[in-house]
């Protein structure tokens, strides 16, 4: 292999061709929320972009507004490009020019998390930095929620990297900084807030009294004024409330449309289960009245026939229980090279036991692991663990495109990174050939096969267009079992003594 | 030993990604437009494959090339050989299981389809896995060094413009280019027989092919003729005679019934009244009739006759230098120079011809052979502009061109821009010197030169031939650097 710069640009290209002729595929509505945001913040005053009635479209802005103000950036460019664009009663507008302008937006934001990737892979050899370069750009997760649904993740996703690494080098001012960036761009980064809140936690703790004085009110001041800089504006237009009320709204289910593989799915699966079990074994006495409705539905009303209703407060509350152990461990602890590890930890306890959860949420796990995969030093048992929790959360992810086209273009994404990445993760030692992964983890793979062809072939075969929910719950489940899986396998670690994770000093 | 297989399994891993690259490009372009898209009444080269499926799957093979009824051959009539005609079938068979109203006889016509297309896009990809692919593997195992050899085998799988044709485009370059491929590949490892077999089907797919012939043929005589006695030379030729005319009677075994049944089939496949040149191509004669107007002057028999004068000037001194000294390396050399001297002089070349001379400067790209450089890929890209733009294939043509692009960074090793490069003669000289960097910054230009003209002007024949022009000087140039590489070569045999 070639070791000089050149590597690492190649690799880069080549994904990058993959993205742009991703161009004409299948949009997901998230491209007209998008092109109505545009449309929002280039037509209307900031003052008004978050009241109801901005627009005529269904899809309001629910974002927090430092992503408000980039989508008014994109449209200065989209205007040139195609007025018609901008334009708020243009609902559902998809002209040729709009398409490659808002794609190539996606492409070049991306830009950030390969920038973020390099900059986690300072000091370390060519290869490696190519490696890091090819397990994020060309992750088929990104490709399909990104440049196929349609998102800005990779952006994101490239800031939450910078974060955690700026803090792993000791350069506490600029991650918070660019960490309440993130959170004003995306509040859905809230689920990692507490690794680092952890983790700053614990520096404070072991710093001698004047420095931990003179760095918290550093800290403090720098994450007041990224958030007087995003929400002052609206504040001042009385625009607040409103905001909250879009940010967090209130009156969703405990999963969403399409079950998230996550434990509640496996709740819920369980309900429906005992609630077809019981009546015949003649304890239908268990089985309440109503019919389970999960994903729609007012707070308060019963949602599940069998098992005990779950509030937002009580999936808080487990969510935080599961995340103690890490962030127990890197408060008394704080080395800055387990923050990549209690941030990926914490993504997934968030994902696991949090309330409306969208499957797309995985990235937040797996794209900080493949940067903390690629930078580990020796065979280590997170890299098979990132494989295998990439394979499946990948795989969840497929039912998000439906169309035939996209079909075999979503499995040679997945099969493809294997085929790479895998050998490519032995050669620099990352992954050992026998501790990599057990026999286990290697017949749950497999078994994505047989359960794949059914859902996609199978079941439309021998039931027509009867029972549709069926495929997409028999995915959501077994995916689920295989992420809960892993987040036992990372939970474990901190319950051990957790001998063979880094412990590195970098200051 | 332990060395030997760290490197087998380095050439697995990096073999199999490439085609699963390659693969994944594939399914990726098949999204995008094709030739003739929403386009009545004519459409274009994608309801011709579908029509001959149609006409395949649906009427008897003494009608395929017959003006009936049924088979109107104004309306995109086979005009391929045979060996196309019997691949329509499967290729139709496969289709319809996708959509069985795509070619449905008669109502058809125009068919276009979200599950259509989808079958379409995939029999050209299953063509490539099955023939195209494996060539470029068995091809490029020839190669001593494992740089090397996965260079190669990355630029053929994921050939940009090979790519941009056969799967946006829309046609089956693939299946008559990975012939060919595994022909070299034969005649490289001595199994001469086999190669001209292969050959042989290459041409009775597409007549495209025949661009190779000459070379092929003159390399197989030399061989013959580096037999000791005369009676081997003579059993040699007589053998690979018989291969050659065993592989035509079976691929022609339906048509060879009657005189007037092979007649019909031959001119189809060779139409002489169509002109010089058919829209923009970057050969001598569409160039240089921008300054003399040959149509005006000269009539067709002349014309052809011209043609054949030139194109047999500019390629004999490659197939001379071939026959007296064949050799594996003089091979794919002179298969370049002659297809590129057939190219640029021939009757009626269209520019998806370029693909022709551009497999064999694929071949010779990596390092230690280097004889072209992997900017022939962008040129090659840039002359076919004309015909994508008319494709609504833009937004593909420019991601191919930085896949061309991206190619480079994986060719450096010895021999690299950076300069480590054994300059020990003057093609080498002149191609890391002068070429390259003049190569990106032409393509460049011209670019930007189309765009700024397009705003003055809408006659795009201009900025059409602006195109043309350079890539004829490059395609020029090519041939030039190529010959003094062979006659290097030759002598040094």
């Amino acid at each position: 292999m070639a070791e000089n710069n050149g590597l690492i640009v190649g690799v880069y290209l080549i994904s990058l061709v993959v993205k742009v002729l991703l161009i004409p595929t299948y949009r997901s509505t998230d491209f007209e929320v998008h092109r109505n945001w545009l449309a929002i913040t280039h037509s209307k005053p900031y003052g008004e972009w978050y009241s109801d009635g901005a627009s005529a479209s269904e899809w309001t802005l629910d974002y927090p507004p430092l992503f408000a103000w980039f989508e008014w950036a994109l449209s200065q460019c989209g205007a040139l490009v195609d007025p018609g664009m901008v334009n708020v009663d243009n609902l559902g507008y998809e002209s040729d020019a709009t398409v490659v302008f808002q794609r190539l937006t996606v492409i070049i934001s991306e830009a950030v998390l390969v920038f973020g990737a390099l900059f986690a892979m300072h000091g370390t050899s060519i290869s490696k930095k190519a490696l890091a370069v090819f397990l994020v750009a060309a992750h088929p997760g990104l490709y399909i929620v990104d440049h196929i649904h349609f998102q800005y993740n990779g952006m994101l996703l490239g800031l939450l990297a910078l974060s955690i690494y700026f803090a792993t080098y000791g350069n506490d001012a600029l991650a918070t900084a660019t960490f309440t960036t993130l959170l004003c761009m995306k509040h859905i980064y809230l689920y990692v807030a507490p690794a680092f809140g952890a983790y700053y936690l614990g520096l404070l703790w072991d710093l001698p009294l004047g420095q931990s004085v003179t760095l918290f009110i550093t800290l403090a001041a720098v994450a007041l004024s990224v958030l007087a800089v995003s929400f002052g504006p609206f504040i001042g237009k009385g625009m607040l409330p409103q905001i909250i009320s879009r940010l967090f709204p209130i009156q969703r289910g405990l999963v969403h449309a399409y079950w998230a593989p996550n434990f509640w799915a496996l709740y819920a699966a369980l309900d429906k289960g005992l609630s077809i079990v019981l009546p015949r074994i003649g304890m239908e006495r268990f089985v309440s009245g109503t019919k389970a409705n999960l994903t729609g539905g007012l707070v308060g009303m019963s949602s599940f026939s069998v098992l005990p209703e779950v509030t937002s407060s009580t999936t808080f509350i487990i969510t935080v229980c599961a995340m103690m152990p890490a962030l127990i461990h890197i408060i008394r602890r704080p080395y800055p090279g387990t923050l990549v590890e209690t941030v990926v930890y914490c993504s997934l306890c968030s994902f696991l036991f949090g309330y409306h959860v969208h499957e797309k949420a995985i990235l937040m796990t797996l794209i900080p692991m493949a940067i903390m995969v690629a930078k580990a030093r020796h065979g280590d048992r997170m890299a098979g663990l990132y494989m295998f929790l990439t394979t499946i959360g990948t795989y969840s992810l497929f039912p998000l495109l439906t169309e035939p086209q996209e079909y075999l273009i979503k499995v040679f994404l997945l099969l493809t990174y294997l085929i790479i990445a895998v050998p490519w993760l032995m050669r620099e030692g990352v992954l050992s050939r026998t501790a990599g992964h057990s026999r286990l983890e290697k017949i749950y793979l497999m078994g994505i096969v047989p359960i794949e062809l059914y859902c996609s072939f199978g079941h439309g075969m021998v039931f027509k267009d009867r029972w549709p929910f069926i495929p997409l719950m028999l995915i959501s489940v077994y995916s689920a079992i295989g992420i809960v899986y892993a987040w036992g396998v990372m939970g474990m670690s901190y319950i051990g003594t957790g001998q063979h994770r880094e412990k590195i000093k970098i200051k | 030993m332990k060395a030997m297989l760290q490197e087998s399994r380095t050439a697995r891993w990096l073999s199999s990604g490439i085609v699963a690259l390659g693969l994944v490009l594939r399914l990726c372009l098949g999204t995008h437009s094709y030739s003739g898209k929403g386009n009545p009444p004519m459409y274009g080269d994608y309801e011709a494959q579908r029509h001959w499926m149609e006409v395949t799957l649906n009427l008897k093979v003494k009608d395929w090339y017959m003006n009936t009824t049924e088979n109107d051959l104004g309306y995109w009539g086979i005009d391929y050989p045979p060996l196309s005609a019997y691949q329509s079938w499967l290729s139709g068979k496969f289709v319809s299981l996708f959509d069985q109203r795509s070619v449905v006889l008669l109502d058809s016509r125009g068919y276009e389809n979200a599950s259509s297309k989808l079958g379409m896009r995939l029999s050209v990809i299953a063509a490539d896995l099955l023939v195209y692919i494996p060539a470029c593997l068995a091809l490029s195992s020839t190669i001593p060094l494992l740089s090397e050899r996965m260079f190669v085998l990355l630029v053929l799988v994921c050939n940009p413009a090979v790519l941009i044709i056969d799967h946006g485009h829309f046609q089956y370059n693939g299946i008559g280019l990975g012939l060919t491929i595994g022909a070299i590949f034969c005649i490289v490892t001595r199994r001469y027989l086999m190669g001209s077999a292969l050959f042989c089907c290459a041409l009775n797919h597409k007549q495209m092919t025949l661009y190779f012939a000459p070379a092929v043929f003159v390399h197989l005589l030399g061989i013959c003729l580096k037999e000791k006695k005369i009676l081997g030379k003579a059993t040699m030729l007589a053998r690979l005679g018989a291969v050659v005319v065993v592989s035509f009677i079976i691929c022609w075994i339906p048509f060879i019934g009657s005189m007037e049944m092979l007649q019909q089939v031959i001119k189809r496949i060779f139409p002489l009244q169509r002109g010089l040149f058919e829209d923009y191509v970057a050969n001598f004669w569409c160039v240089s009739s921008l300054i003399f107007k040959w149509k005006k002057y000269i009539t067709g028999a002349h014309l052809a006759k011209m043609c054949a004068i030139a194109t047999m000037v500019a390629s004999l001194p490659s197939l001379i230098m071939e026959v007296t000294k064949p050799s594996r390396e003089t091979f794919i050399l002179c298969l370049m120079n002659t297809s590129l001297a057939f190219f640029l002089f021939s009757y009626q070349v269209h520019e998806k011809s370029i693909l022709i001379p551009l497999m064999p400067m694929s071949i010779l790209m990596y390092p230690s052979r280097r004889t072209s450089s992997v900017y022939a890929l962008n040129i090659s890209l840039m002359t076919m502009y004309p015909l994508l733009k008319k494709d609504d294939l833009l937004g593909a043509y420019w991601a191919m061109h930085v896949l061309a692009l991206s190619f480079q960074y994986f060719g450096n090793q010895e021999g690299s821009f950076s300069g480590k490069c054994k300059l020990t003669n003057i093609g080498s000289i002149l191609e890391f010197a002068v070429f390259s960097p003049l190569v990106l910054v032409g393509i460049f230009s011209v670019h930007v030169f189309c765009v700024i003209a397009q705003l003055y002007t809408t006659k795009e024949y201009f900025t059409d031939a602006v195109i043309m022009a350079a890539g004829f000087g490059f395609l020029v140039l090519q041939l030039l650097i190529g010959s003094i590489r062979q006659y290097i070569q030759w002598k040094a045999n």
